[in-house]
């Protein structure tokens, strides 16, 4: 992928890897190795939203915590750019790892397990300021009330405890604690999926708008395909650790130059009763990333397979500006997208 | 009311708590037609789980259902037994449970034992309804699965649940609520917790089965998208109760209550120009302790009118052939208590 075209690049993945052995034994001899992250390469450019979508077991959540090195990956460059020149994340020392974090925060799916029980909502948002050592004191205790008003929380709630909050309430705590040491990149794994469907709009809302505010750029993680439209400049689909294809929102949607993308279309339920899509059904399951398939992963699952894609694995290529895709066949085919 | 399959009149099912008394389900009515579809829709916490928990009797602890009638028709003999009258663990109840009427549930790892293989939890329910005859139940069985779509069966039977993947533990708990043929089957959530790919799998396997075995399908779930391409009638729920029932088509082209309106609009559509802001409902559901008397929707209602909506609970009305709605925006009649 040629990155050099664009200078506003925030982050940039190179032939990142992530293998995690399968141990047997009691020497835990390695016996295997799962691709959770297979030779990934990415980029994001400043103050867009990158949708990942894939089905469980895919990897995105793994590539996402790669990135903040919350996991450490096996292979591969992870540039990051802040205070203006872009730096290799992988070359740093757990002490400039740490400096480094404070433009890089997570949301979490489950805002049940992702907030701490025993502290008060005014300690949970006040805790990466005062672990990065950003503020103290009366400063502190001000940015805190700024950033719960900011999510839509209330003033008099910040001395509860997570329990006292609905779901909706605890997602916006999580924005709020991301949010505090005022990060460029903001890595959202699963925000809305664990949330009901009116509760869900109202955080898709809130977060297009702190978005706005404070031009900040997310790497948005989903299974849920209309709401990675709703929200993506760009989306990626991941299958068993690696990127498939990567295209403008509207171009993936509309023109899909992979089998796996078209399948996956057409499976969302549609709203509307009378414009039945064909469902195309996929049949298997998502592939063992211990015990990949040979040649291209999705073969066995593919409607369009040939002899070809069960021996040599198909490679990256642009078949159109900025739409990647890794497909023997992504010229020719002429597949189906949203209407 | 003859082609009814089952009826459930004025539904109230309330848990006693300490702090007070939680009003799940609170004056539900529905009916489904045999061999039809109907969808209850609703967010968490609205009682759509109960009521399925409420027809089977299978509630659990501090909850009673108060008052209603759940009326189970037989079209061929004629008769009608009332579900809500019978004790939870008596003789009716059980041959009606997983005979009748059976179940399907939203975590099948959970909701399977993990200590029996798939073929003995298979063969149980063959055991107690059917034929005590261990081939015949053995053939029944091998029958089934191989319906629903699971390849070597001989060799599932004999695995537990933790040996197969989320979608194959779904085929296998379709299988286990089928074997029967029930009259009605329950879906509670069914493909909540699996991916795309795999949720058109399972709905495909579920309309295929349902034409094939003619029964009728109660189909629970929060997602809207599942709900039109699955059912033809639909019924939403809000706080207990039914706040909108129409023909599938009606509710996702001419809906009318505002609930309704509200929650079609806060979520994104698939091919709709992207980067466009949802109308949120503002608010949460609200939980129905000791709730007050007025319309559940009150406080998150945009066209809610004071001195109207928090002063009585709107009945259920018909407001034009089959579209029933809960508001006082179309009548002043009220819930009788």
């Amino acid at each position: 992928m040629t990155s050099q075209a664009y200078s506003n690049l925030i982050l940039e993945l190179k032939n990142l890897k992530k293998y995690f052995p399968i141990e047997k034994g009691f020497f835990r001899r390695a016996e295997g190795q799962v691709r959770a992250v297979d030779d990934v390469s990415l980029f994001i450019k400043e103050g867009e939203t990158l949708g990942l979508v894939g089905e469980s077991g895919s990897g995105k959540t793994t590539l996402g915590r790669c990135i903040l090195r919350v996991i450490e990956p096996t292979e591969g460059e992870i540039y990051f750019r802040y205070n203006d020149k872009p730096v290799n994340l992988l070359d740093l020392d757990s002490r400039e790892m740490h400096m480094a974090r404070r433009h890089l925060q997570m949301i979490f799916q489950d805002p049940y397990s992702s907030l701490d029980p025993r502290m008060i909502i005014s300690d949970i948002i006040a805790e990466p300021l005062y672990a990065n050592k950003v503020l103290k004191g009366k400063k502190l205790r001000e940015r805190v009330r700024e950033l719960v008003e900011l999510v839509g929380l209330e003033k008099t709630q910040m001395r509860r405890y997570p329990h006292a909050f609905s779901g909706g309430q605890r997602q916006r705590i999580g924005i709020a604690r991301a949010l505090a040491t005022q990060p460029k990149l903001i890595i959202a794994d699963e925000p809305v999926s664990a949330l009901d469907v009116s509760i869900q709009a109202q955080i898709l809302n809130l977060m297009q708008d702190l978005q706005k505010r404070f031009n900040l750029t997310y790497l948005f993680i989903a299974h849920d395909l209309s709401v990675v439209e709703h929200i993506s400049d760009r989306v990626a689909v991941m299958y068993v650790g690696k990127i498939i294809e990567l295209a403008e929102t509207e171009e993936l949607y509309i023109r899909p130059k992979h089998p796996y993308t078209e399948a996956l279309l057409s499976a969302v339920p549609q709203l509307d009763p009378e414009t039945k899509m064909k469902r195309i059904i996929l049949p298997g399951e998502v592939a063992n990333p211990a015990d990949p398939p040979s040649g291209c992963y999705f073969h066995p699952r593919c409607n369009y397979a040939k002899e070809i894609c069960k021996t040599d694995a198909p490679k990256w290529e642009e078949v159109a500006p900025e739409h990647f895709v890794v497909c023997h066949f992504a010229k020719e085919l002429t597949l189906k997208g949203v209407d | 009311m003859k082609d009814y399959i089952i009826e459930v009149q004025n539904l109230k099912t309330y848990f006693y708590l300490d702090e007070g008394i939680v009003k799940a389900v609170d004056g539900l009515s529905l009916d489904i037609k045999e061999k039809k579809t109907l969808g209850l829709m609703g967010e968490s916490g609205c009682g759509k789980s109960v009521t399925a928990l409420s027809i089977l009797r299978i509630l659990p602890k501090p909850g009673k259902i108060v008052s209603g009638k759940i009326l189970l028709h037989d079209s061929q003999n004629g008769s009608t037994r009332d579900l809500a009258a019978m004790k939870p663990d008596s003789p009716e109840i059980r041959s009606v449970r997983g005979n009748e009427i059976s179940m399907i549930f939203q975590e099948p790892m959970t909701s399977f034992s993990p200590v029996h293989t798939i073929g003995n939890q298979i063969l149980e329910s063959i055991y107690y309804h059917d034929t005590q005859d261990k081939k015949l139940a053995m053939e029944k069985a091998l029958d089934m699965l191989h319906k629903v779509g699971i390849s070597n069966p001989e060799q599932r039977m004999n695995e537990y649940p933790h040996q197969l993947s989320g979608g194959l533990r779904q085929r296998a708990m379709i299988a286990m609520a089928l074997v029967c043929r029930p009259k009605l089957l329950i879906a509670d959530e069914p493909t909540t917790a699996l991916d795309v790919t795999i949720q058109a799998q399972i709905l495909e396997l579920m309309q295929g089965l349902q034409e094939e075995l003619g029964m009728a399908v109660m189909f629970i779930t929060h997602a809207l998208g599942v709900i039109s391409s699955i059912s033809e009638k639909v019924a939403v729920m809000y706080l207990g109760r039914v706040v909108e029932f129409a023909d599938t088509k009606i509710i996702f082209k001419n809906p009318q209550h505002p609930y309704t309106i509200c929650l079609l609009k806060s979520i994104p559509h698939m091919g709709r120009k992207a980067k466009t802001r949802l109308e949120a409902i503002k608010g949460n559901v609200p939980i129905p302790l000791d709730p007050l008397p007025q319309c559940g929707f009150y406080a998150r209602c945009p066209s809610a009118m004071d001195g109207t909506c928090d002063t009585a609970v709107p009945g259920l009305i018909e407001i034009e052939q089959g579209h029933f709605v809960r508001c006082f925006l179309y009548s002043s009649e009220k819930e009788a208590s």
